[in-house]
């Protein structure tokens, strides 16, 4: 199973350099608000116009989650909206935290339980490329907390992570980062990590203090600063 | 032309010129040809080139039945070209300042903010449009008559919420109407020149027709 | 800087809550009310019962800086100049005089050379940073920042910590970085409503450690 990429995005005036190859695992990409990512996502789910080559090897289905959830309401209830992607609303509304409120109007529901909604509808979906475009924007700590344990349980399946997130984060395969319209991958975990000048503040203090954690969840930084200090 | 107060005046009298005669229209042309970056100045050459395919075959149909059909289309191509000019050397931002100084600081800018936000408000549907239907394309809907409910409630709803987002946000600012501005205009010499001899088409094609 | 009595109004319920003056940053899990309550304190609700005062009077009355969480989608104006001045402009400040505190403001926030721009062709964190210049040009009494950061990188939500988040503002803001919470002078914690724990960002996160509220930097050696 394997993504690989060598193409220009363009999405408008703007265009994006990508060339990357993604086997099974977590790929974090990280970049400025504005910078690339959403183009990115939407050219690898299929959504936007390129110049160049993509290929996917072995991949059966591919689904993405859009960083604003409210584009993905098609139906008028929430039920119906479970439906629409083609699951049963009992399987996935207590995982969405929504229990019971399948009648309920999906305009009516606050962004943040949106988003748990979808994202609960695309981890059901189980496709073989998942594209999660600022999973964890406008959840509380505790929601995304389960987003990464979804994300963790995703073995042996590509899952593209686009996100800034800066304290809640799974654990990964590989980092990439884009900047100034450029794609740079900055290859596997934990030698990667050094080079990764998006880190969140936890992990750089980890660095400034000599540790080497294994990989970017704060756990990993907490055990490699134990060791560390013997 | 940087002053849109003078393009606006400019766009008015070449039009009239052209209007009026046919040397007018000749002049007007002629204005436009010289100073104007001509067709690379249509926003939509396609959309101009189909309104000029109809005035030409209104031209042709009036001619054959004994009309005045060629004067008419010489008289409409200037016009044409002028305000496909005029609307693609504006910006977006002028209009608060010019409607300020036609209309006051009072009606005028509550007219300017609200073409302002009208703008914006546009642009925004666009953006939901193109994310919706990739919404829809991920789950494998195709865009058809009968999922263009789901997809106008969606764009009407998330257009709602916004309004009052920004209703909000005006309150906040202390908004109640009007609001204390001075426009600022910067006029260069081309742009006095042009209107100048902008002025002089109707004039010319005034004393033409005499 | 805030009083609040016998508060009742739609989730919320706050029978008695007063902050002096600086930074307080709201926190809790989605769907608790803290939009609710910033909405509150800035003046586009009012309550159904109870009483909201910033600096003593009723928040309509006094000058409100706010900024929501999608500042890109509620630019009113298509110049950075106009949206800057939009609030000195409906106050109907003299123009010399706003003129001056609109390049104060972005002077301040270091990004002076936004002025001449459009909010079109700005990118997403310099978007935020003029919805909050726009909020700061009238000096407001109170600044309201509805979870800003949630859509910064790292490098806007430092300018917005280092500059409209200095020691010396008067400012509430609602965040989902802890991190960013624990450098207010004040903290609420709000769960259903609530506000189940407040204090100083130590007594607060003390008793949130163990949870994933605790600021992240905390857990290391500091």
């Amino acid at each position: 199973m394997r993504a690989e990429m060598d193409l220009v995005a363009r999405q408008e005036a703007f265009s994006l350099r990508c060339r990357a190859s993604y086997g099974p695992g977590v790929h974090l990409v990280s970049g400025a608000i504005g910078g690339g990512k959403t183009t990115m996502a939407l050219a690898m789910a299929g959504l936007l116009p390129f110049d160049g080559d993509m290929r996917f090897e072995g991949l059966a289905s591919k689904a993405m989650s859009l960083q604003f959830p409210e584009y993905h309401v098609t139906a008028a209830s929430v039920d119906d909206e479970v439906r629409s992607w083609g699951l049963d609303p009992g399987e996935v509304l207590p995982r969405a935290g929504l229990s019971g409120r399948g009648a309920v109007d999906p305009f009516k529901l606050s962004r943040g339980q949106l988003k748990r909604l979808n994202l609960a509808c695309v981890f059901a979906l189980d496709p073989d490329l998942l594209i999660l475009d600022e999973p964890f924007s406008s959840l509380d700590c505790r929601a995304k907390a389960k987003v990464c344990k979804a994300i963790a349980s995703r073995e042996g399946k590509i899952t593209m992570l686009f996100s800034h997130e800066r304290a809640s984060l799974p654990r990964v395969s590989t980092l990439s980062q884009i900047s100034e319209a450029r794609l740079e991958c900055l290859g596997a975990v934990p030698d990667a990590i050094p080079r990764w000048a998006g880190a969140p503040p936890y992990l750089r203090r980890a660095l400034e203090l000599g540790a080497e954690p294994r990989n970017i969840t704060m756990d990993d930084v907490e055990e490699a600063l134990c060791a560390t200090r013997g | 032309m940087r002053d849109p107060r003078l393009r606006i005046f400019s766009t008015i009298l070449l039009s009239a010129g052209a209007f009026i005669s046919p040397a007018g229209a000749v002049a007007a042309l002629l204005w436009w040809l010289l100073f104007t970056p001509r067709l690379k100045a249509v926003p939509h050459p396609r959309m101009l080139s189909g309104v000029v395919l109809m005035i030409t075959a209104t031209a042709i149909v009036s001619e054959l039945t004994g009309g005045l059909g060629l004067l008419y289309l010489l008289r409409m191509v200037p016009i044409l070209l002028i305000a496909a000019w005029a609307f693609s050397d504006r910006q977006e931002s002028e209009l608060l300042d010019v409607s300020v100084w036609m209309m006051g600081k009072r009606i005028g800018f509550d007219i300017g903010l609200m073409a302002e936000m009208g703008l914006q408000g546009l642009r925004l549907i666009n953006q939901d449009i193109v994310q919706v239907r990739q919404a829809m394309e991920i789950k494998g809907m195709r865009p058809s008559v009968r999922n263009l409910v789901p997809m106008a409630a969606n764009i009407v709803i998330n257009q709602l919420r916004r309004t009052e987002e920004t209703a909000k946000l005006l309150t906040v600012r202390g908004y109640s109407s009007g609001g204390e501005i001075e426009p600022h205009f910067v006029t260069e010499r081309r742009d006095i020149m042009l209107a100048s001899l902008a002025l002089a088409v109707p004039l010319l094609s005034f004393f033409a027709i005499w | 800087m805030i009083r609040i009595e016998g508060l009742k109004h739609h989730i919320l319920d706050i029978p008695s809550l007063a902050a002096g003056e600086g930074r307080v940053a709201v926190i809790g899990p989605n769907g608790a009310g803290k939009t609710t309550l910033l909405e509150l304190l800035s003046g586009m609700d009012r309550p159904r019962e109870g009483k909201v005062e910033v600096m003593g009077r009723r928040p309509e009355l006094a000058t409100i800086g706010w900024v929501g969480e999608f500042p890109d989608r509620t630019m009113l104006f298509s110049r950075v100049y106009d949206e800057v001045a939009s609030s000195l402009r409906f106050l109907k400040v003299p123009v010399e005089v706003a003129d001056r505190l609109v390049r104060e403001t972005m002077g301040m926030l270091g990004r002076p050379d936004l002025l001449l721009r459009g909010t079109r062709e700005i990118s997403g964190g310099e978007k935020a940073l003029v919805a909050t210049a726009a909020a700061l040009a009238p000096s407001p009494d109170l600044l309201v920042l509805d979870e800003v950061d949630s859509h910064l990188d790292e490098e806007g939500s430092r300018l917005i910590r280092e500059t409209v988040l200095a020691p010396d503002r008067r400012a509430v803001y609602c965040t989902q970085d802890m991190d960013h919470a624990a450098a207010a002078d004040l903290v609420l914690y709000i769960e259903k409503g609530r506000v189940t724990i407040q204090g100083t960002p130590e007594e607060v996160f003390a008793s949130l450690e163990g949870s994933c509220f605790y600021p992240s930097m905390w857990r290391l050696p500091r």
